[in-house]
């Protein structure tokens, strides 16, 4: 068995950058966060919550 | 059709070919300059370079044979292990177009230890190139 390890010279920006999840999942965590209550009532009345409610409300998931 | 295969002799890798217009200078130049020896061989199709390589005997050529390693994953996890199976011994292991390793077995190990998109290419002098994109998992 012939073993090859991997480590690039990226910086940690450049590491987190290719790390991170897609931006869609990442607003989409946020938005279940809001929604679950973690941010207050409040921030369920802000622009980024009702825009993101307002599309999964129009394309339902089946 | 008549074509002349100038080659490297060493792994028989072919340089360049031609069917017409080859002289007894230009072998000769070919064989000084760059260490290339010279076959004629008769054949209809053209001579692509890339596909075919010289035979042993140095009286003919050969098509390549083909890679056909098997991934355990090609989307491996971050600090996740690629396992490679069926790479002929020789094989010579690129990353990113950097030698990583030559085959001494038939099976190879990949950890990844950061994230990103790896371009990984076996190369074997008698086998056409093989390329696969290894995509580490994002964070999820």
């Amino acid at each position: 068995m012939t073993d090859i390890t991997i480590t690039t010279t990226d910086t940690a920006i450049e590491k987190r950058e290719k790390y991170y999840s897609e931006l869609s999942e990442q607003l989409d965590k946020l938005y279940h966060d809001i929604d679950s209550g973690k941010f207050g009532d409040t921030a369920k009345t802000g622009q980024f919550y009702l825009a993101r409610k307002a599309v999964k409300d129009k394309f339902p998931k089946s | 059709m008549i074509w002349d295969i100038f080659y490297n002799p060493s792994d028989k890798t072919i340089a360049w070919t031609a069917n017409g217009g080859v002289t007894e200078g230009i072998i000769s130049s070919q064989q000084a300059a760059s260490g290339y020896s010279h076959i004629q061989v008769e054949q209809d199709d053209l001579v692509d370079a890339n596909k075919y390589i010289v035979n042993e005997d140095e009286n003919g050529i050969l098509l390549k044979s083909s890679f056909e390693p098997s991934f355990s994953t090609i989307i491996p996890n971050l600090e996740g292990t690629v396992n490679i199976t069926g790479l002929p011994v020789g094989t010579k292991v690129y990353i990113d177009d950097v030698l990583k390793s030559t085959m001494t077995d038939t099976s190879l190990n990949i950890t990844f230890n950061d994230p990103g998109n790896f371009r990984v290419t076996f190369r074997k002098s008698d086998h056409l190139e093989y390329e696969q994109l290894i995509v580490v998992g994002r964070y999820v």
